[in-house]
């Protein structure tokens, strides 16, 4: 179980690093393109950059949770240690927490679009 | 009735241990409804998806280059199968975390190790999900950086 939990915070930690690194290339590239055209971009581009880094500071704290939940759970479990086991849990609450909260807000802002822009096409 | 202290593995479960189980149960429990419910809408909007983009094959309506249009129901096809990969993926991860809620309530009631065993042998099966996908999804970024480099 700690193992599994280690290998997701490890896993999401380094596609996060991927993701910011894709974002500068991204940015880069857009930058050259706009200084060709003459297209001024910087409110998109603010707009992109705050909800691609408010993704990534959500992400990184489900992972450090994760990672606290595997390290203490371990480490409680080997030494037979009554408080690195709770703490362990504790975490595991915490990640819990998080992500339902997260899913709550992902399905909400689903749902307000579908309402307000749904069905139109159709 | 509940002991103050009852063994699990070589460690005891006191009252805080209790209460910290107890509460990451609701949690979970939280957790795998909302899934669920993700779950749901994200196989609604795979159809819907679907729909509109084969919406624009109809005689009259979709484009005139057959091209285009082949193209837009290829396209819905792929946003329909990618969709309910998803909402299949979330449904098993939250089903995990559903029956880990339901074990750890009886084995706090009952006081039963092997019944908190199980459910701690659900989050593993929870967490193993998430760690294939997350594996499967960084090959695939890292595929996706050596497509465009070299």
């Amino acid at each position: 179980m700690a193992t599994w939990g280690l290998i997701v915070a490890v896993t999401m930690v380094l596609r996060y690093v991927i993701n910011v690194i894709e974002y500068f290339q991204v940015k880069a590239e857009a930058d050259r393109m706009s200084q060709e055209l003459g297209y001024d971009y910087n409110t998109a581009s603010q707009s992109t950059l705050i909800w691609t880094f408010l993704g990534i500071a959500i992400g990184l704290l489900v992972c450090y949770f994760l990672y606290r939940f595997s390290t203490f759970t371990k480490k409680g479990l080997d030494n037979n240690d009554q408080a690195d086991f709770d703490t362990g849990i504790l975490n595991l609450r915490n990640y819990f927490l998080t992500v339902a909260i997260v899913l709550i807000v992902l399905i909400a802002i689903v749902v307000i679009v579908l309402t307000l822009f749904g069905a139109g096409p159709i | 009735m509940m002991e103050e202290k009852s063994s699990i593995f070589n460690l005891t479960l006191d009252a805080e241990s209790t209460s910290i189980i107890r509460t990451s149960v609701s949690w979970a429990r939280i957790l795998s409804i909302s899934g669920y419910i993700l779950a749901g809408v994200l196989m609604m909007l795979g159809i819907v998806t679907k729909i509109v983009f084969s919406s624009y094959d109809r005689p009259g309506y979709g484009y005139n280059d057959r091209t285009v249009s082949d193209s837009l129901s290829m396209g819905g096809t792929f946003a329909l199968v990618v969709y309910i990969i998803v909402s299949v993926v979330l449904a098993a991860s939250s089903t995990f975390l559903l029956r880990f809620a339901n074990k750890a309530t009886a084995a706090l009631k009952t006081n039963s190790i092997s019944a908190l065993n199980g459910a701690l042998a659900n989050v593993r099966a929870h967490l193993s999900i998430w760690a294939v996908v997350m594996i499967i999804v960084l090959l695939m970024m890292v595929l996706g950086i050596l497509s465009v480099i070299l």
